[in-house]
This record gives C-alpha cells, sequence and structure tokens, in this order.
C-alpha cells in the first residue's frame, strides 16, 4: 500500500515536504518568468510585418519572409561574414592571450611585481569602449599617432599607413583592441585554477628533469585543461557577438563599412528602416538560434573527450 | 520549524511584492503629476499646489516633454522659467536626447508611452508613423496666438501627415515683418551650407573672392604651400566629414554648384513643373569629386578626413588648422566658438557661394517664406491634458513671454531707450552670450523647443536679442568689421546672393516624414547608403575613372527613377505660393 502511494504521488509528495524550498524558489521562479521568458513573446515580432501603432491582433503575419529576405540579402551575408571573422579572431586572440598571460605571470618570482602587474593589466577592463575606442584612434592616427611615428622614425615604412581606412586592417584593430581591454580580466581565471594544482606536481616534474618550460607544459596546462575548456564551451556560444562599439565607433566610415559592420549594427540600424523591428528580430533571432546550436555541439564534443561539460 | 516557515513565508511574500512593484512604481508618480484627467483646463479639483499660487482658476501642472536633440534642462532656480511657470501654471520637464537618436526613440516607439510634448528633431518621421502624436485639428483654431501664427501655413502643416491632419507644429520659420524697409537687417547671420573658409586665408590673399572651384582649390593650395603648418600642428586645407547623417558635408555641395538651394538629394531641374532629379551621378556630380580627388592627390585632403568622427572633427576645427570645408554653419558652430572663445578671429570662417558659372549663388540664403511644414514639435498621444498644454503653448507665442525668454527681464537683462528700443550693456550681453550663465537665468531653452515669434514684434525690436541690429554693429569684433569693410558687406550673410523662395519645402524635409515602408523611401534609403559607402574611395581612388565607373554602375541598379516622379508629385502638392 505504501509503495503504491509513493509512485502516485511521488512528485507532489516531495513538493509537500519541500514546501519551504519550493516557496523559498518562487520569487525567482516569477523573476524569469516575468523578465526572460515574457519577453520571449517579442519574438512573434520576427514573422510579422510588425507596426508598433497596430494591436497583436492587427499585425500582419509574414511566416518567414523575413528569414527568406535576410539570407538573399548579400548585405546580410557580408555582416554574418564579418562577425564570425571578427568573431573568431577575437576567440583566438584573446584566449591564447589571456592563458599565456596568466602562465607567463605565474612564473615571476617577485610576488610584488606580479600583483603589481596583475593589477595594472585588468585595469583596462573598466574603461568604457568609447574611451578606449578614442585612445585606439588616437594611436593609430596619421595625425601625430604614435605607432606612426614610431614606423617612420624605425624607417619601416616610407608614408603614414591611414590604419582606420584600410580594411585590411580593421578586423586586427578590434582584436587587438580587445587583446588589450581584456587580457588581463580573462586572465584571472586562469590564475585562479593555477594556484589550485598540487606544488608536489612541480617538485616531482623538477626532480624528473623538467625545466621551466616543461613544467609549464607537463604541470601547469593539463592542470588548467578543464577551465579552458569550460571557457571555450562559454565563449563559443557567443560566436556570432563580435562585439558592437568598436565596429560601430570605428568603422562607420564608408571606406571600411564593407568589413565593419557586425550583426548587432546591421540589427541597431534597420531599426530606422522600413519593417526595422521584424527584420531587426529575425535577425536576432537567427543570432540566438546560432548561439545555441553551437553551444550544444561544443558541449557535446567536450563530453565526447571524457571533459566536464557545461549543461 | 514554525518560524522558519513563516519566515519563509514572509520572505517570499516582500520578494513578489518588489518584482510587483517595480513594475507598478511608474504610476503612482503619474497620476501625482497630473491634478485632474478632466478636459476642461480652467476646472478647479481643489488639488491645492505646492506654494507657488497659479493664477486664478488653473492649478500647476507638470508636463514632461523629450527633445529628440542634444541640449540640457535649466535648473529649478532658473529665474525665466520660475516667472513662466507664474504665469502658465506650467511646469515643464525636458528630457534631451543622450546617445543614439533611432535606438532612443525606436525603443520609446516600441515601449509606446510618451512624455508629454515631443520635440520631434529629425525624429519626425519616426514618430510621426508610429501614430504618436495627437492631432491638433480641432484644437488649434480654438487658440488666437496659435492659430495666427500657423492658419497661414495651414496647407503646409496638413501635408506633412499621411491623412491630412495636423500633428506637428513648427518651431521656426514664422518671420514677423514690418515692410518698413529695414526687416532685412533683422534676419540672423547666415548658418547654413556654403564652402566655409577661414578669414585669413581671404586676407592673405589680398581679400579675393573666390567663385569657382578651381579658384578656390587654388587659393588653398597656395596657402597650404606658403603656410605648411598652424600652430606647430600641420594645416589640413580641405575637410570633408562624413560620420553617420552628417555625411552632407560630403555630398550636398553639387546641388549647390548649380546654382540650387538645399533640396538634399535632387536638383529641381524645372520650378514650372517641379521636374527634378537625383544627382549624385550626374556629371556636375562627378565634376566635383574629380576636384576632390585631384585636391587628394596633391595632398590638400587628408585621408584621415574620411575616418574622423564628429566629435574629432570638431576638434581638428578648433585647433584653426582646418582652411575650408563644405558644411553648414551650426554643424560646426561648436569648433568655432572655441576659436572665437580664444580671440583667434582670423581662423573663423565666411561662406563662399561657389558655382559653375563663375557668379556667386545663394547656397539657402533664401529668403523666409514661413514655416516648413513638419520641422517642429507636437503633444503625444499620451499627454495628459491635450488643452492645456495647447493653452501652454498659446500663452508661450505671447509678446509678453517671447520678450521674457529671448531678452529676459527688463531692468535686469536690457534696458528700454527713450525711443522704445532695446538694449543691452555690454555686460548684459556679455551674460547672455555665455551659455552656463543663459542655461541658469535666460528662458531660451523652453522657448526654442515651442512655435515661436522670429524676425520683429509691433513695436520694431528684434525678437531675438541677437538680431537687434544696432547691438550687432556695435558689438562686432573690431578684425572683422575690419575684415568685411574690405569687401563693403555688413556681416558674413553679406558673402552670399539671396534667392527667391520656390514655395515648397526643402524636398529633404519631405523624406523625413514619409512612412518607413513607402517604396520611395527604400529607394531613398538604398542610394544614402550607396554614396555613404562608395563616395569616400571615389575622392581618394588612384583611378578616378575606374573608381567613378564601379559607382555609377551600382548606382543604375537602384530604381531611382520612380524617386523622381514619388517626388514630383509630392512638391506639386506642397506648391504654396
Amino acid at each position: 500500500m505504501n509503495a503504491i502511494r509513493i509512485n502516485r504521488g511521488g512528485f507532489l509528495k516531495r513538493v509537500r515536504s519541500q514546501k519551504e524550498l519550493v516557496l523559498l524558489s518562487v520569487p525567482f521562479f516569477i523573476y524569469f518568468l516575468i523578465f526572460s521568458y515574457a519577453p520571449l513573446w517579442g519574438l512573434t515580432m520576427a514573422f510579422q510585418n510588425y507596426k508598433p501603432q497596430l494591436a497583436f491582433a492587427e499585425q500582419q503575419w509574414v511566416g518567414l519572409q523575413h528569414f527568406k529576405d535576410l539570407f538573399s540579402d548579400e548585405k546580410f551575408m557580408r555582416v554574418l561574414g564579418n562577425t564570425i571573422g571578427m568573431s573568431l579572431i577575437n576567440l583566438i586572440l584573446s584566449f591564447v592571450s589571456a592563458i599565456a598571460f596568466a602562465l607567463f605571470l605565474n612564473e615571476l618570482k617577485s610576488r610584488r611585481f606580479k600583483r603589481f602587474t596583475q593589477t595594472i593589466s585588468y585595469m583596462p577592463h573598466f574603461l568604457s569602449w568609447i574611451i578606449v575606442c578614442g585612445l585606439v584612434a588616437n594611436i593609430l592616427s596619421m595625425d601625430s599617432g604614435i605607432l606612426n611615428e614610431i614606423l617612420m622614425k624605425l624607417g619601416l615604412i616610407q608614408d603614414k599607413v591611414h590604419f582606420l581606412g584600410d580594411p585590411k586592417y580593421f578586423w586586427w584593430i578590434v582584436g587587438l583592441s580587445n587583446v588589450w581591454k581584456s587580457m588581463g580580466w580573462n586572465s584571472i581565471i586562469y590564475l585562479a585554477a593555477i594556484t589550485s594544482i598540487d606544488p608536489a606536481l612541480y617538485d616531482a616534474a623538477s626532480i624528473d628533469g623538467c625545466g621551466r618550460f616543461k613544467r609549464m607544459w607537463h604541470v601547469t596546462l593539463p592542470g588548467i585543461k578543464s577551465t579552458i575548456i569550460i571557457l571555450l564551451i562559454m565563449n563559443a556560444g557567443w560566436i556570432l557577438n563580435a562585439g558592437f562599439e568598436v565596429q560601430y565607433i570605428l568603422g562607420s566610415s564608408g571606406l571600411v563599412l564593407d568589413v565593419s559592420e557586425t550583426i548587432d549594427i546591421f540589427v541597431l540600424k534597420s531599426l530606422g528602416k522600413a519593417g526595422g523591428f521584424s527584420v531587426g528580430t529575425a535577425a536576432g533571432l537567427f543570432k540566438t538560434l546560432v548561439s545555441v546550436v553551437i553551444l550544444t555541439m561544443c558541449n557535446f564534443i567536450a563530453g565526447k573527450l571524457g571533459e566536464e561539460k557545461l549543461i | 520549524m514554525k518560524i522558519k516557515k513563516a519566515i519563509a513565508l514572509i520572505l517570499s511574500f516582500v520578494f513578489i511584492l518588489c518584482l510587483f512593484g517595480a513594475c507598478t512604481s511608474n504610476s503612482p508618480a503619474d497620476s501625482a503629476a497630473s491634478p485632474g484627467q478632466n478636459d476642461t483646463p480652467s476646472s478647479n479639483d481643489g488639488d491645492s499646489g505646492d506654494g507657488d499660487t497659479p493664477p486664478a482658476g488653473k492649478d500647476p501642472i507638470t508636463f514632461t516633454m523629450f527633445v529628440a536633440g542634444p541640449g540640457e534642462a535649466p535648473p529649478e532656480t532658473n529665474k525665466i522659467v520660475k516667472k513662466i511657470q507664474e504665469l502658465t501654471g506650467v511646469t515643464i520637464e525636458f528630457e534631451f536626447l543622450v546617445g543614439d537618436m533611432e535606438q532612443k526613440v525606436g525603443t520609446m516607439i516600441f515601449g509606446g508611452e510618451y512624455p508629454d510634448f515631443i520635440g520631434a528633431g529629425n525624429a519626425r518621421g519616426q514618430f510621426l508613423n508610429a501614430g504618436s502624436f495627437a492631432a491638433l485639428d480641432e484644437y488649434l483654431p480654438n487658440y488666437p496666438n496659435l492659430w495666427s501664427h500657423f492658419s497661414p501655413y495651414e496647407k503646409r502643416l496638413r501635408n506633412v501627415s499621411e491623412d491630412g491632419k495636423i500633428y506637428i507644429l513648427d518651431i521656426w520659420g514664422r518671420q514677423y515683418r514690418l515692410e518698413d524697409g529695414e526687416d532685412d537687417l533683422y534676419e540672423a547671420d547666415y548658418n547654413g551650407p556654403a564652402f566655409w573658409i577661414q578669414k585669413d586665408v581671404l586676407a592673405w590673399d589680398n581679400y579675393s573672392y573666390p567663385k569657382t572651384l578651381e579658384e578656390l582649390f587654388d587659393l588653398l593650395e597656395r596657402y597650404y604651400a606658403a603656410f605648411p603648418t598652424i600652430d606647430g600642428q600641420p594645416t589640413l586645407p580641405f575637410e570633408i566629414l562624413s560620420d553617420g547623417w552628417r555625411s552632407f558635408c560630403l555630398k550636398n555641395a553639387p546641388q549647390h554648384l548649380v546654382g540650387g538651394r538645399n533640396e538634399g538629394d535632387v536638383v529641381m531641374k524645372d520650378y514650372n513643373t517641379f521636374e527634378v532629379e537625383i544627382y549624385q551621378n550626374k556629371d556636375y556630380a562627378k565634376d566635383y569629386y574629380k576636384t576632390l580627388n585631384e585636391a587628394y592627390k596633391k595632398g590638400l585632403i587628408n585621408p584621415e578626413t574620411f575616418t574622423r568622427l564628429f566629435d574629432q572633427y570638431l576638434n581638428v576645427l578648433s585647433t584653426g588648422r582646418v582652411l575650408c570645408m563644405f558644411d553648414q554653419q551650426w554643424n560646426f558652430q561648436d569648433g568655432e566658438n572655441v576659436l572665437v572663445g580664444e580671440n583667434k578671429l582670423e581662423r573663423t570662417y565666411v561662406p563662399l557661394g561657389i558655382s559653375y558659372s563663375g557668379e556667386p549663388v545663394a547656397y539657402n540664403r533664401v529668403r523666409s517664406n514661413g514655416i516648413v511644414g513638419g520641422n517642429g514639435m507636437g503633444i503625444s498621444v499620451s499627454c495628459k491634458d491635450i488643452p492645456r498644454a495647447m493653452e501652454f503653448m498659446e500663452q508661450l507665442l505671447s509678446e509678453e513671454i517671447q520678450t521674457l525668454m529671448y531678452w529676459g527681464i527688463e531692468g535686469e537683462d536690457y534696458y528700454v531707450t527713450e525711443d522704445g528700443r532695446y538694449r543691452r550693456t555690454p555686460e548684459q550681453k556679455a551674460n547672455f552670450d555665455n551659455p552656463d550663465w543663459r542655461l541658469a537665468n535666460a528662458g531660451m531653452v523652453i522657448g526654442d523647443q515651442f512655435p515661436k515669434l522670429e524676425g520683429r514684434f509691433p513695436n520694431g525690436n528684434a525678437v531675438n536679442a541677437g538680431n537687434q541690429p544696432e547691438e550687432r554693429l556695435e558689438n562686432q569684433f573690431d578684425y572683422d568689421k575690419e575684415f568685411y569693410s574690405h569687401y563693403g558687406f555688413f556681416s558674413k550673410s553679406d558673402f552670399l546672393p539671396t534667392m527667391a523662395n520656390p514655395n515648397y519645402p526643402e524636398i529633404w524635409s519631405i523624406f523625413s516624414t514619409m512612412p518607413d515602408d513607402d517604396p520611395t523611401k527604400i529607394v531613398f534609403t538604398q542610394l544614402t547608403e550607396l554614396q555613404d559607402r562608395y563616395l569616400p574611395g571615389v575622392i581618394m581612388s588612384d583611378d578616378f575613372e575606374a573608381a567613378w565607373t564601379e559607382y555609377a554602375a551600382r548606382y543604375e541598379e537602384i530604381d531611382y527613377q520612380t524617386l523622381e516622379t514619388t517626388i514630383q508629385q509630392a512638391v506639386a502638392e506642397r506648391y504654396d505660393p
């Protein structure tokens, strides 16, 4: 008798026995319902010719028309290419630089110097992009920009280079600005992971005849491998987020527009255009779908490789 | 256990309350701000005000206003704002645009909640087509000041909207003239499009007066050779701003070179039939860009000019090393003000009416013909009390309040001479010229956002203190006086001839209120994107012909002919002599 009742009313009974906990979680449940799930309703705009002045029932439904338009739009395809290109550059540069920086910082003998460097290096994280872009524009300026001055003095170039006006430099300017801004910050988590490595492993490696680089390679890196993979999965989901501010501020000139526009800028600009709300939403929805797919894929691969999974 | 449960229960309850509190916190403030939803402005709900005694029969009321342009709200202590509050019982809470306009306006429209007043600015089309404005047709004739101000231009007000109703009231454009032969002296300084050149460049060349592109760029080249640096920094002979919507500096010159006024992206070919043409792919545009291309190759145009943002442009301009640019003065005014502040008057600018014909042309120095239609503000559909809002604007238009806003308080900010002229002491004028003082003590911050008088009061004085002619003459800097005397001019406006008004609104303003999904607007957007994308490259190209051919071919892919016929119709509809 008892066993049957547990099976039948198992869920309810469990709820009843945990009702304080359930009660405590109700506010959060409501919070997410209101602020995370209710707005999803707005995604219906992607399937309508949305006009803000009309009520929901009056909107005209167009099915997948906006998606078809997007993918037959030469401009959107270019924007998509830009986004993926810049995103990959950002991902690889910021990943490699943050890990390398953490490894090198870890090898520093002087604690004081190490702390000092670490603090300095993550400061740029707190600057807003508009300031960083101002700095970048000044450094790269032809007028009195320091980079051009140095290159001229060294005799590496004959004429000043118009860095911000030349499409071939643009992606790299974005990538390197990102590195400058976020390297120190990103390395914090690796440094934290490194501290959890058992010091005995280093001693053992030394006894086995490993030098500094071999210890970094065989002890430190494997020690933070799972952190690296988790962060990679998390970042891979953002593959269509190549950022927005740098491209918008530094790339608005007609000279580099072809390589600077990202999906986010496309969405923003479509706001002021015909059917902009719908087209913008469609582009945003597409972006989200890609993120979810890639995240799931990376997670699956990580699982196959025997690493910890994120979800 | 019981206590724990109770705590859990209370906590969750508090959380939930917080959540809902966040959602609804706006409503109490709203209802507090609107003492009565009543439609009759004179009704007294017995709702006692907060200390100030409003005029009989009027509750104090607070209206909110969004202005789609930069600005700063006046402090509460501003004496004119207080005075207007006393006279009308109305307090205005301003919100000026910060950041990106499209984004801000887009989210506002999306939310569907508007302030009481909307200063539409360049976002007029977005607001209008989203149905943000309340129709004012039934209200307007009930207010004598407003009605006499606008009724001559009723057609223009109505032409702005698809359904022919009145939504936007122009805040500029109605010039009051006395027709005593002196009206032109009251005209404000020209601040529109032209090739603006540093006074020193002309002075150095024995006060020459270039009339063609060749003469202009020849002069810039010679001056640049003589002064490769200014104050130790490299001279920038010709700047072209192409940042965002301000790319008119890049594109709009050809329409003026052939003698037209500022229509935007079309040239009026025939003022009788209103036949228009898109000109950015025509030969007269090509000639202009070719001249720029040659200037670029000679080093007269710094490539960096195309990547400069608006702030950076103002910045280089304020160093005094930019010799010349095609721009509209209101756009670069902030940069020029720095030069005035540093007393570098020889580095400030005068307009040149460069043309292909070799005779100076008017550019946009067109005699005023009243309001344009659509260039203004409106009352939003969420306005809590439309009649009261209208009444407020009605009161603002009175001579008394106009004088308060644009001259100040008699005896404090200006004095009246025996023959009835309004004048200011040098100190009073200096105060008025100081933007910080103005914000804290003057009323134009309100006046500028609402329909206003311009030109002259019936008593002969200028409506705006800055346009009183005797004062302008007395206060002209010695350098300027001397400079203009070489040409026999009174002010910088005189560098351009005047032009009769063609009696239809500037064509760019027709685009600005067109619905976004209008096919014409879509073509227009395509053209704009194409031009912004290609023209800098064309100007910087090694092989101009090849670059131009590619650009022109791209142009042909767009169906701009339909645009031309639609505009022709639109202009014919709006023609109003």
